[in-house]
């Protein structure tokens, strides 16, 4: 019992003295223990689930109890056929500063190479920042084309991350009101 | 031998195509119930329809389309019940896929999971929206909510018509030390067990069988059920909420990845909607079923 305790508590101090990740917790529903176990841990960084796909959609998927419906963003039907998996875009631990000095929301965006500040690897442009501080911008526009959206798009008609294309389209209008995140992003 | 191999291999294959080839890696296979003429029903999120599957082969015998997310799913009388997400009602098909009804207010639910008590003429909705379990006649009249004191977040549920028993899965409060867990209640909403998840065992210790519990079915003094988050299929005991057996891999090799229910099949077998690969997994659980 002693023992038990003294090692609870040298974790305990361990984990407040190393300067960790942020990892703060945004909600309720997402404290530590939420995704995370010393015990039944089945992934590599004692996750709960088998993957970190499956434990994001056991609540944000089809059956899921969150009202936030989530999918992979997919389509294989076009060619070059995609598939990007939730961590792609979203920094499970907290909401991260972005490159113009405001904070993200809905966790977009990684600390990739360690700046401290929110980014993606896109799928042919690089690693780029990331600008997604309300839900209803999901394009910025020039000149830096770093919205959630069009931070990747290099091949859509609409919306690049250059000013090639078409920066017109439903600009008065919320991207996902008809690429909805619980539809694939697609229409 | 090396011809006896290489049929082997061609065989295996085949069979293993064969139990995928319900809708290819592009659906979203949710719910699973008993259908009419040796059918399953599993309910695609992805293709938005209900996918009649042939109980021999797996195979997708025809399909029904969905105005909207399908989610809960059950045959019963010459009628299918579809929870519809996107309309947030229940609707209800006759003969000739016509729409006859809707039940509920439309957008009033989040229609998870349904179960029908035949004999009682009772529809069971686990409602995701108001998080609770909502019992309807079958024309679709309100009577009353089940659990509405015990449960947190119900999302699925099946009704045993042997025991006249509901066995409804919650995920429990997490925030508020509330673990997910399985109740069962009996046909007027009394509750009869309670199954959690994980129990503390000491200061610092506890032990857990399962964390997101999805669907759930009684089989005598079994109960078997799926784990969306450990992406596993649990033989539980009865009584005593014990674990018995175990499985993350189906009987034709396939790795369980957000499997959100099942069916008992005679003879011991169980069908799972294993969401992510896109296929149902098969499991025969005979030695571990009375």
């Amino acid at each position: 019992m002693i023992r038990a305790l003294a090692v609870y508590l040298a974790i305990t101090a361990l984990a407040t003295l190393i300067p960790a990740d942020r990892a703060d917790a945004l909600i309720s529903a997402h404290q530590c223990a939420y995704c995370h176990t010393t015990h039944l841990a089945l992934g590599d960084t004692l996750l709960h689930a088998a993957s970190v796909e499956a434990l994001c959609l056991s609540c944000h998927g089809p059956a899921g109890i969150s009202v936030l419906k989530a999918e992979v963003h997919t389509d294989s039907t076009i060619a070059p056929s995609f598939r990007h998996t939730c961590l792609d875009c979203h920094n499970p631990h907290d909401n991260l500063p972005n490159w113009k000095g405001g904070e993200n929301i809905a966790l977009v965006g990684l600390d990739l190479e360690d700046l401290g500040v929110a980014r993606i690897l896109t799928p042919n442009s690089g690693i780029r920042n990331v600008v997604f501080e309300n839900r209803t911008a999901f394009t910025q526009g020039s000149p830096d084309y770093d919205g959630a959206c069009e931070t990747c798009h290099t091949l859509t008609r609409f919306h690049r991350n250059t000013a090639d294309g078409t920066h017109t389209h439903q600009v008065d209008t919320t991207c996902t009101s008809c690429h909805n995140h619980g539809n694939y992003f697609l229409r | 031998m090396k011809y006896q191999s290489s049929i082997f291999w061609v065989a295996f294959l085949g069979l293993m195509l064969s139990f995928s080839s319900f809708a290819g890696a592009a659906s979203s296979p949710v719910r699973i119930a008993e259908g009419p003429k040796d059918t399953v029903l599993v309910s695609d999120y992805r293709r938005q329809s209900i996918v009649h599957v042939d109980l021999k082969n797996l195979k997708q015998r025809r399909k029904l389309r969905i105005d909207g997310k399908p989610l809960g799913v059950v045959w019963a009388d010459g009628l299918l019940y579809v929870g519809n997400e996107s309309r947030g009602q229940v609707e209800v098909y006759g003969s000739g896929s016509k729409l006859i009804r809707a039940i509920g207010e439309p957008g009033g639910m989040i229609p998870n999971d349904l179960a029908i008590d035949r004999e009682g003429g009772r529809l069971f909705v686990a409602d995701c929206r108001d998080q609770a379990v909502k019992v309807f006649t079958l024309d679709g009249d309100y009577l009353f909510n089940i659990g509405a004191a015990s449960l947190s977040q119900p999302v699925a549920l099946s009704y045993d018509p042997h025991r006249r028993e509901l066995l409804v899965s919650d995920f429990g409060c997490p925030e508020e030390g509330i673990p997910s867990a399985v109740y069962i209640f009996d046909g007027e909403g009394a509750q009869l067990a309670r199954i959690p998840g994980s129990q503390k065992t000491g200061m610092f210790s506890s032990t857990t069988t399962f964390l997101r519990p999805q669907g759930v079915v009684a089989s005598a003094d079994r109960i078997c059920l799926v784990d969306s988050f450990l992406g596993r299929l649990l033989v539980l005991d009865r009584v005593s909420g014990s674990l018995l057996a175990s499985f993350d891999t189906s009987s034709f090799g396939e790795k369980l990845l957000l499997p959100l229910d099942l069916l008992l099949l005679p003879g011991g077998d169980v069908l799972v909607t294993n969401n992510r690969a896109g296929c149902l997994s098969r499991f025969s659980l005979a030695e571990v079923l009375p």
